[in-house]
């Protein structure tokens, strides 16, 4: 199965971002970055109910720091 | 025990702060930032819930809420984050040991210099005066204190804040006697860091604290280390609040900040809060004026906080302090942690008594430690 996610660098900026979807009735939950890569590390990833683009799209117009929307298959 | 020590450490403790720091050591338990278990989300969501309601009461940004272990680390951090050699620093003339030690140690290194503003407690425009005054090309940063810890004075940070942004200076204001007490926008009164204590006015535990960032100026970080972010990185990251907050959140405390937090709330916000204090402070401060052998200091101007420091002739603050304690009250004598305080009011002799009422204090408290005052004032080897 595969899951597109918004990638956050800290817990903090992606529990912003979930509070702020969530006052547009956007709900959300955080998870760590099932999939880091070597260069940034551990980071949090933002699993959307919705349509992603629509809430990544309200996460930047409100300049919550984050590093983009990703995609990842579970192997698991 | 009759507790009127609260400008050292709120006390007693609402029960929900209790409860909640319990919780969140028993059922909670995990580290926040480190690692994707339930555990360690949860922490991490509590924390996030007190920056925003940290940052929703001193209106700044949820990010730029940096958790510390006190008001003084969080001043330390501050201090020394923006000190640059050559810089030069006003300070006013009540400032705590945590403002003016940092200062004199850089100053003894020969990194920086400071001048000290005196803090005039009936006359907010020879105080903004004095202020204004000192301000040179190379002043980094005017940091004074909103609330003095000795004698309750109350600065005009509003108006400092105003030297500061029209002489672009960095504003840094020290709230430990008046973060719970006072309203305090940052936003309003152009503050670039504030420092809190959490165990004092915001009901919390003790090891809590908090610098907020206005985001104009990011102060070094003095610790460096895992952050549960960029970990593959060998340089400390640079976002925030995670470049200030290296090593394990203090969780329970945190927790227990939290329901301080929604307890004033619930309370009905800081000036409610500070209105029943002071409404028994003034109240102390009549009934003291009828007793002969006590001192009052009257260094309050007209807005005061909830602080009545006195001295009875012939004894020095210890021995009052002492004496009290036998009678079970608990208040604080000798020197306060605050040179400047002693060494502008003259009072190095025999340093003062602090009286300081809380939310739980009572009538019948008042009454009682009036009752101590005077006997221990009328005493025959006076």
């Amino acid at each position: 199965m595969s899951y597109t996610y918004i990638k956050f660098e800290s817990q903090t900026q992606a529990e912003k971002a979930k509070l702020l979807l969530l006052k547009k009735n956007i709900s959300s939950h955080i998870r760590r970055n099932p999939n880091p890569n070597h260069r940034q590390g551990c980071n949090f990833a933002l699993f959307v109910d919705g349509n992603i683009w629509f809430a990544f799209d309200i996460i930047a117009s409100n300049n919550i720091s984050n590093l983009g929307v990703e995609s990842y298959r579970e192997r698991l | 025990m009759i507790y009127l020590n609260n400008a050292a450490t709120s006390f007693p403790k609402p029960e929900s702060v209790l409860t909640s720091m319990m919780f969140a050591q028993k059922h909670i338990g995990g580290n926040a930032g480190r690692g994707g278990n339930k555990s360690s989300l949860q922490a991490g969501e509590l924390i996030f819930q007190t920056r925003e309601m940290l940052a929703e009461m001193f209106n700044c940004e949820s990010e730029n809420v940096i958790f510390t272990n006190n008001c003084t680390t969080a001043l330390n951090t501050a201090i020394y984050g923006i000190a640059e050699k050559g810089d030069h620093f006003i300070i006013s003339s009540l400032e705590h040991n945590s403002v003016l030690r940092p200062l004199y140690h850089l100053k003894e290194k020969g990194q920086i210099n400071y001048d000290i503003a005196f803090a005039d407690p009936h006359n907010d425009d020879v105080t903004v005066g004095n202020f204004a005054r000192l301000v040179r090309s190379n002043t980094k940063a005017i940091i004074t204190t909103h609330v003095s810890n000795v004698f309750g004075t109350v600065l005009p940070i509003q108006r400092i804040g105003e030297i500061c942004k029209r002489k672009k200076k960095i504003f840094i204001v020290d709230g430990a006697q008046s973060a719970g007490n006072f309203v305090i926008d940052m936003k309003e009164n152009n503050i670039d860091i504030l420092c809190i204590p959490g165990h004092k006015g915001l009901f919390g535990p003790m090891g809590t604290g908090a610098m907020l960032l206005s985001g104009r100026v990011f102060p070094r970080e003095l610790t460096k280390g895992g952050t549960g972010s960029h970990s593959l990185e060998k340089s400390q990251p640079s976002i925030v609040p995670d470049r200030y907050e290296s090593g394990t959140a203090n969780l329970p405390g945190i927790a227990g900040l939290l329901s301080g937090l929604k307890f004033i709330r619930k309370m009905g916000g800081e000036q409610a809060i500070h209105r029943k204090e002071i409404y028994l402070a003034e109240y102390l401060k009549d009934e003291l004026k009828e007793i002969s052998n006590i001192k009052l200091y009257d260094n309050c101007g007209k807005l005061c906080a909830p602080i009545v420091t006195l001295n009875i002739e012939n004894l020095h603050s210890e021995e009052v302090a002492a004496a009290l304690d036998e009678d079970d009250i608990a208040v604080r004598g000798g020197y306060q942690c605050s040179y400047l305080a002693h060494n502008f009011y003259d009072t190095f002799d025999k340093g003062v008594v602090r009286i300081s009422l809380g939310f739980f204090t009572t009538k019948n408290d008042i009454k009682n430690l009036i009752f101590s005052l005077n006997k221990i004032a009328n005493q025959k080897y006076l």
